[in-house]
């Protein structure tokens, strides 16, 4: 399937019906999730009694985040082995969106911390410096791209970045088990099993797959953006050199 | 509506950037989608004209 969408036009033939698609059941299983989240579950007085309903927009932002960091560094190493166009156009659309859903982590973080540790922020916790890194990382991946003269230059300093920021991935995911943090630790993705009631959990999954949908939609709509505007960039190229 | 405990502030700003995020990245996106297809049309036009 991916040496089949791997091909501009057919990728462009197929996000035009899969961007709707994606986006629209992503958007019902995010609703759903955030009803049984907000009105159905019962409270978790062990966790801070209501509050804990902040895991429901917080926790799939954080795997979502991270996630599309994984998606960035792989699109650049596609392109920085095989030079495929595609994937460099894959990264371009990954950015934004991932500096986004960092950005809403750290500040839905911040604000469960604060009635529950009494704190917004913490300068030594390993958990929130390694996603704010994360978020840094995003940034300077788009600063460097848009600071350099060519497509070609700004593909290969991006993909450099990304490739060699995959590292911080595995530090937010295990930064809790490898240092001391206020945060709590990892209560789904576990060796022994989630330890988080099926209650809670299915509707947090539900919720996570609505996310992933929608964010597919909005990358592949953002790549659909940037082959136009490649093509646009060609057509202008065509235009003067006919001048 | 809704009746949380002590903490529905925190819990409704979250609830409230959790919707907000999704909505202003799909704006952005739609509106970059728009403005490219829009410029290669009217460069495509221009070609034709030509």
């Amino acid at each position: 399937m991916w040496s089949i969408l791997a091909n501009p036009h057919r990728f462009m033939a197929f996000s035009k019906l899969a961007v709707p698609i994606t986006a629209v059941i992503g958007l019902a299983f995010f609703g759903y999730s955030l009803w049984q989240g907000l009105y159905v579950v019962p409270t978790d007085e062990v966790q801070g009694g209501d509050i804990f309903r902040a895991m429901f927009v917080h926790v799939p932002s954080a795997w979502i985040c991270m996630g599309l960091y994984v998606g960035l560094a792989v699109s650049s190493f596609v392109w920085f082995i095989w030079r495929h166009e595609l994937a460099d156009v894959a990264a371009r659309a990954i950015a934004p969106i991932g500096a986004g859903y960092t950005a809403l982590c750290l500040a839905t973080g911040a604000i469960w911390g604060k009635p529950t540790w009494g704190t917004w922020w913490l300068w030594d916790d390993a958990r929130m410096m390694s996603v704010l890194v994360l978020f840094f990382l995003f940034l300077g991946y788009m600063a460097l791209r848009s600071a350099m003269e060519t497509r070609q230059k700004a593909a290969r300093a991006g993909a450099i970045l990304a490739m060699v920021g995959v590292i911080n991935v595995p530090l937010i995911k295990f930064s809790v088990d490898i240092w001391s943090s206020i945060h709590q630790g990892p209560s789904v993705i576990r060796a022994d099993g989630p330890a988080m009631a099926w209650v809670y959990l299915q509707p947090l999954l539900i919720g996570f797959a609505g996310q992933l949908l929608f964010v597919s939609a909005l990358v592949m709509l953002l790549m659909r953006a940037e082959i136009y505007s490649q093509q646009a960039d060609a057509a202008l190229a065509r235009r003067l050199s006919e001048a | 509506m809704f009746e949380f405990d002590k903490n529905a502030p925190y819990l409704l700003t979250i609830i409230a950037l959790g919707l907000l995020t999704p909505a202003l990245l799909a704006v952005y996106a739609l509106l970059r989608a728009k403005l490219s297809k829009a410029k290669l049309a009217r460069l495509k036009r221009g070609e034709d004209e030509a």
